[in-house]
């Protein structure tokens, strides 16, 4: 059983010409900076993370690690996160335990941390100064 | 009735305009902020599954419809990749080591219904994505 059946979308058909085509590319939006503060170097993350830009994050995160021992990932700016987003935050946090820490309030990114289930194990933590001291307390 | 249609490509500098015009068309029909947000993240994922896997990482064409019914909103994104049967939504999140099947468990946490299709042609897929509304008018 075709559970699609009847399709909305009108496919490359004639009819289907009508269709506003929405153009190509825009480029990466996604800006890091970086401050240090005594528990570790932070990272904050403003516009919007996807598979256009998910690598400048990761080399972002790692270079990081080249410099300070712990990383505070702050994503309080930042708009949107996929799913491959997320990923990469969990590898880094796998490979970097109790050194690792996110600052996840913004509404939308915090909805996608949820529904993956990583907040515990990323950690997740509501402000950079509750990241901050989960650092200091380990 | 229809709330929006176009065509775009799954190049990666694509996904986000793609994205927002389903975000912005969804806030204009007076739908809530949440839904058209959970909606975008939907949708977004479904445009990053057919770069990934539709065109094996190429920007092929694809195509977004959002349509509202009685009672529910509907975003379909709807590809001509080499897919020839439609993949299972998972029902639990792939473990942090497995990159695969994370956009298609978060679409299913995301809206009520997901169905993907194998298109009438023997390959490519259509994703439907429906959330009940419950104080539809």
């Amino acid at each position: 059983v075709n559970v699609c059946w009847p399709y909305l979308t009108a496919r490359y058909s004639p009819q289907g010409a009508s269709m506003s085509i929405s153009g190509g590319a825009t480029a990466p939006y996604l800006r890091i900076s970086t401050e240090t503060v005594p528990e570790a170097i932070v990272l904050h993350v403003a516009g919007e993370v996807d598979l256009a830009n998910v690598t400048m994050l990761s080399n972002a995160i790692a270079e990081a690690y080249w410099t300070n021992e712990r990383v505070i990932v702050d994503l309080s700016r930042l708009d949107y996160l996929d799913g491959a987003g997320v990923h990469i935050l969990e590898r880094f946090a796998q490979r970097h335990r109790r050194r690792f820490v996110v600052v996840g309030s913004e509404p939308g990114v915090r909805r996608v941390l949820e529904v993956l289930g990583v907040i515990e194990a990323l950690p997740v933590k509501d402000s950079l100064e509750a990241a901050r001291e989960y650092l200091r307390l380990l | 009735m229809r709330i929006l249609q176009f065509a775009s490509d799954s190049h990666p500098y694509s996904l986000r305009k793609a994205r927002r015009r389903v975000h912005s068309a969804l806030l204009q029909a007076g739908l809530s902020i949440e839904v058209a947000r959970d909606m975008e993240v939907a949708v977004g994922e479904a445009l990053a599954n057919v770069h990934q896997h539709a065109y094996d990482g190429g920007a092929g064409p694809v195509s977004v419809t959002v349509f509202r019914s009685d009672g529910g909103l509907t975003a379909e994104v709807n590809d001509n990749g080499r897919a020839t049967a439609a993949p299972l939504v998972p029902s639990v999140p792939p473990p942090s080591t497995d990159i695969r099947g994370r956009g298609l468990y978060m679409m299913g946490r995301l809206v009520d219904d997901v169905a993907i299709c194998l298109n009438p042609a023997g390959h490519g897929l259509t994703v439907r994505m429906t959330t009940r509304l419950k104080d539809a008018a």
